[in-house]
């Protein structure tokens, strides 16, 4: 199976690499895909804890512009065609949300994860997410009745 | 060794790297910040803005002091070394929203470390004498790691 994980920088990235280490991801093929400051987009091979293919987005503040939304979609479209995803795991922020509308016009499951800073308040992305995903995860129990009735609580990180 | 780092948040954290710096001359110890974006320039303590990798500042640290982001998960599972945390605050300019000190303090009850919501509590006597080490339960972390493996098994097998 070939899975994507669409990550923004930092505490995002961070989490996905603490929860799927290389026992967790088994046999299956997996890519990144994250955001860089950096101007020119690139593809590198060994990124991911050195071991996966990965895209960099142009970090860029999506807002409510949906102009850069439609076009991300179609640029994430083309890497998961590409790749045959068979499976989306994102955990925001603004990229995970082309990324589930994606996952959703393509047919590919979709699986969004809370992050776990999130002990209390719901965040935006992911509120943004909930309906285009298949499976939503949350990291703490009492944030299940947070966002709505698909929500699954699996434990966390901490 | 203290290596007290803020990470690459865009805003400044001057509040505690000022009240770090205001105590240092009472500790004997060796100082090194990461003070990223923070404007307020150290004037006893050793500091760099940015490093790709903090690696060897954690390897080396006696304590660390921390703002409280996902960091913070990192390099207490790593590296278990005594930890004090330190959230961000949007009153101060600090961050956009207060979610650091919701997950300060979440995080400080789950592993009995300290969180520092008031730099005056930040005394030379705390960081002399400061030594939790944060404790994680690694069962909570393994029952999210066990379910994505039978979650990739139950997909293959669907797409079979």
């Amino acid at each position: 199976m070939n899975i994507a994980f669409v990550s923004s920088q930092g505490g995002h990235s961070g989490q996905i690499k603490i929860i799927f280490t290389n026992e967790v991801i088994g046999n299956n093929n997996a890519i990144f895909i994250t955001e860089t400051p950096d101007k020119d987009r690139k593809v590198k091979e060994n990124s991911f804890n050195g071991k996966f293919k990965t895209y960099f987005f142009k970090k860029d503040n999506l807002g409510f512009n949906s102009f850069k939304y439609l076009i991300a979609i179609l640029q994430l479209s083309k890497i998961f065609k590409k790749e045959k995803i068979n499976l989306i795991i994102t955990n925001g922020a603004q990229l995970s949300i082309p990324a589930v509308i994606a996952g959703k016009i393509l047919g590919i499951k979709t699986l969004f994860i809370d992050t776990v800073i999130r002990v209390k308040t719901p965040n935006w992305s992911a509120r943004a997410c909930y309906p285009f995903s298949d499976i939503f995860l949350v990291q703490h129990e009492n944030m299940k009745k947070k966002y709505g009735k698909k929500t699954e609580y699996h434990g966390g990180i901490v | 060794m203290i290596f007290v780092t803020v990470g690459t948040h865009p805003d400044q954290f001057d509040r505690l790297i000022r009240k770090i710096d205001t105590i240092a001359p009472k500790i004997k110890e060796k100082i090194v910040i990461q003070r990223g974006f923070t404007k307020y320039q150290p004037k006893n303590c050793e500091y760099f803005d940015f490093c790709p990798n903090l690696d060897e500042y954690f390897k080396k640290a006696r304590l660390v002091i921390s703002h409280s982001a996902t960091s913070i998960l990192e390099s207490s599972i790593k590296y278990k070394k005594p930890l004090i945390t330190v959230p961000r605050q949007a009153k101060y300019r600090e961050h956009i929203n207060d979610h650091q000190v919701e997950f300060a303090v979440y995080f400080a009850r789950k592993t009995g470390i300290m969180a520092i919501l008031n730099v005056k509590e930040i005394t030379p006597y705390l960081l002399k004498n400061y030594k939790k080490i944060p404790k994680i339960d690694p069962s909570e972390l393994g029952r999210l790691q066990d379910y994505f493996k039978s979650l990739f098994e139950k997909i293959l097998r669907e797409l079979k």
